[in-house]
C-alpha cells in the first residue's frame, strides 16, 4: 500500500474510531442509581453517598450543583481507587425526582 | 521499615530499568499495576514503602528511557524528540554518546533540584491560586504556542484536535485507567509498529569518551531551570512540551546541546512533580499521581522520596552508561522484529487485563492516530491535545 493511501485510511479510521467513541461515551449505561444519604461539597469537589452504594461519588465540576439529601439520582461515570478505596467518579449526575 | 525502604528502592531501580529500556512499557504503567496490587496482593505492606518503590523506578525509568529511543527509535512521550537527534547519532555510529549527553543533563538536574527547590517552595504557594485562575489561558497559549510552532500548521492542528477529540471521548467512557491504552497507543504502539516497519540496520557504534566543553552546559541548564518548575505544576504539560519551549527560549543550540536539554527536562519534571505534589496536593504526572493515591505528604515522606530519588539517580548513572555500552557492542546481535512483536503483544495483554474490551478499541484508535501522527511527519507531542483539550474544557470559566 503506497504511503498516501496509508495516510487516507488511518485518517478515515482515526475519524471513525473518535465518532464511536463519543457516541458510546455520551450513551453508556449509569454506574450507580439511588437516593442521596449523604452530600459534602468543598472548593474542589462535592462527595456524595447513595443508599446500596458502598463506593462514594466524587464529582469534581461541582458548580452549579442542584442536589440535595434524599433526592433519587442516576450517576454516569467511572470506577476508581483512591487510597485503597473503591469510588466512583461522576461525569454527570442526572435527579430522577 | 529501613530493610522494606532499601529493598523499595533497589526493586524500584530494577523495575525502572526494565521500563525504561522496554519501549511502550511506561512507568505509569507499572505505577497502576502496583495500586491495582496495593489494594489485594500487597495488602498489609506499609503504603510509604510502596510510594518510595514508584519514586525510585520513575527516577531510574527518566535517565534510561532515552536508551530505546536512541538506539531503536521507539520513545514513549517523555522522550519522542530526542527520536530526530538520536537517529542521527546512531547512523552516525555515535549512539553512546547521544546516550551519555542526555545522562549529563539527567544527573546536571539532580543538582539543580537544590537550586530550584528553594525558589519553588517560595513561588508556589504564593502564586498558584493566581495560575489555576489563569489555568485555562495559559494552556490554551500554551497549545497556540506548540501548534504554531510547526512547518506543517494544518496537519498540526489536525492532529492536535484529533488527539482533543479522542481525549474527551476516553475520558468520558465508564473504563477503568482509560488513560493506559490512550497513552499506551498514541506513543508506545503506534511507534513500535512504525519500528517494526522501518528497518533500519544501524552502523556499528563508537564507545569512546565523551568530547564536550564544559561551558555549553550552562544554556540548555539554565532553560531547564526556567522551563520545568512550570511545566511541572501545569496540568497536561509532559517533558516533551518543556523541551519544545525550551529550545524556543534558548534560541540557537547544537544537537549535543538539546541531547542535554532533553535529559536535564525529562528527569527535573519528573523530581519536581513529587514536590508539587506536597506544595498544592495535585499530581502532574502518573508517578506522582500514584503516589498521591497511596500516601499523604508530609515533610518526613519528602524526606524518604528525596532519598529515594538521590540513590536512584546515583545507581542508575553508572548502570545507564554500562547498559548503554553493551547495547553498544551488541546492537547487531538484537532482533529487534521480534523483541518488538513481543512487546506489542504484552501491552494489548496488559490494556485488555486493566481496561477491558473497551480498552482494546481505544487502544486500536489512539494507535491509528499514533501513526498518521508519524506518517504525516507531525511532532508526536502534538498528541499530548489528548489532554490539553480535556484540562482547558475543565478548567475553562463558562
Amino acid at each position: 500500500m503506497s504511503q498516501e493511501k496509508l495516510i487516507k485510511l488511518l485518517l478515515f479510521l482515526t475519524i471513525l474510531g473518535i465518532l464511536f467513541i463519543l457516541i458510546f461515551a455520551q450513551n453508556q449505561k449509569p454506574i450507580a442509581e439511588g437516593i442521596i444519604s449523604e452530600i459534602k461539597t468543598t472548593e474542589k469537589q462535592t462527595r456524595i453517598t447513595i443508599n446500596d452504594e458502598s463506593r462514594d461519588i466524587i464529582l469534581f465540576e461541582s458548580s452549579n450543583l442542584d442536589l440535595a439529601k434524599g433526592q433519587e439520582i442516576r450517576v454516569y461515570g467511572r470506577e476508581d481507587t483512591y487510597r485503597n478505596n473503591k469510588q466512583i467518579i461522576a461525569d454527570r449526575i442526572e435527579a430522577l425526582k | 521499615m529501613i530493610f522494606e525502604i532499601i529493598l523499595a528502592i533497589l526493586l524500584g531501580i530494577l523495575f525502572g530499568t526494565f521500563t525504561g529500556l522496554i519501549p511502550g512499557i511506561h512507568t505509569n504503567l507499572i505505577a497502576l499495576i502496583m495500586l491495582s496490587l496495593s489494594a489485594t496482593v500487597l495488602i498489609g505492606l506499609d503504603n510509604l514503602v510502596l510510594a518510595i518503590f514508584i519514586v525510585a523506578m520513575a527516577t531510574t525509568h527518566s535517565f534510561l528511557d532515552f536508551i530505546p529511543s536512541i538506539y531503536l527509535g521507539a520513545p514513549d512521550e517523555d522522550t519522542a524528540l530526542s527520536v530526530l537527534p538520536g537517529h542521527k547519532y546512531l547512523l552516525g555510529g555515535k549512539a553512546h554518546a547521544a546516550v551519555k549527553l542526555t545522562l549529563l543533563g539527567s544527573a546536571s538536574a539532580i543538582f539543580l533540584l537544590t537550586i530550584v527547590l528553594p525558589f519553588f517552595f517560595l513561588i508556589v504557594p504564593l502564586t498558584i491560586d493566581f495560575i489555576e485562575r489563569m489555568m485555562a489561558w495559559l494552556l490554551i497559549w500554551i497549545s497556540i504556542f506548540l501548534v504554531t510552532d510547526t512547518k506543517n500548521k494544518t496537519n498540526s492542528v489536525l492532529i492536535f484536535i484529533l488527539a482533543g477529540f479522542l481525549g474527551i471521548g476516553t475520558l468520558g467512557l465508564n473504563m477503568s485507567e482509560p488513560l493506559l491504552p490512550l497513552l499506551t497507543g498514541l506513543f508506545g504502539t503506534s511507534t513500535i509498529i512504525y519500528s517494526i516497519k522501518q528497518n533500519t540496520v544501524p552502523p556499528k557504534q563508537k564507545v569512546g569518551k565523551l568530547e564536550f566543553k564544559k561551558k555549553e552546559l550552562i544554556k540548555p541548564l539554565i532553560t531547564t531551570m526556567i522551563v520545568s518548575p512550570i511545566c511541572s505544576f501545569l496540568p497536561g504539560l509532559g517533558s516533551s512540551q518543556a523541551a519544545i519551549i525550551g529550545s524556543k527560549l534558548s534560541k540557537k543550540i547544537s544537537e549535543d546541546q538539546f541531547l542535554i536539554l532533553l535529559g536535564s527536562i525529562n528527569t527535573l519534571v519528573i523530581s519536581t512533580s513529587f514536590f508539587t505534589l506536597y506544595l498544592i496536593g495535585k499530581s502532574r504526572t502518573g508517578a506522582a499521581s500514584a503516589i498521591s493515591e497511596l500516601i499523604t505528604i508530609t515533610p518526613q515522606n519528602l524526606l524518604f522520596i528525596s532519598l529515594a530519588m538521590i540513590i536512584a539517580a546515583s545507581i542508575s548513572i553508572p548502570l545507564t552508561i554500562q547498559l548503554s555500552k553493551k547495547i553498544a557492542k551488541n546492537l547487531h546481535r538484537i532482533n529487534y522484529d521480534k523483541t518488538s512483536k513481543v512487546i506489542l503483544l504484552l501491552l494489548v495483554a496488559i490494556t485488555f487485563a486493566i481496561s477491558g474490551f473497551l480498552g482494546i478499541f481505544v487502544l486500536m484508535v489512539s494507535t491509528c492516530l499514533g501513526l498518521l501522527c508519524t506518517l504525516i511527519g507531525a511532532r508526536k507531542s502534538l498528541l499530548m491535545g489528548c489532554l490539553l483539550i480535556p484540562t482547558i474544557l475543565f478548567y475553562f470559566p463558562f
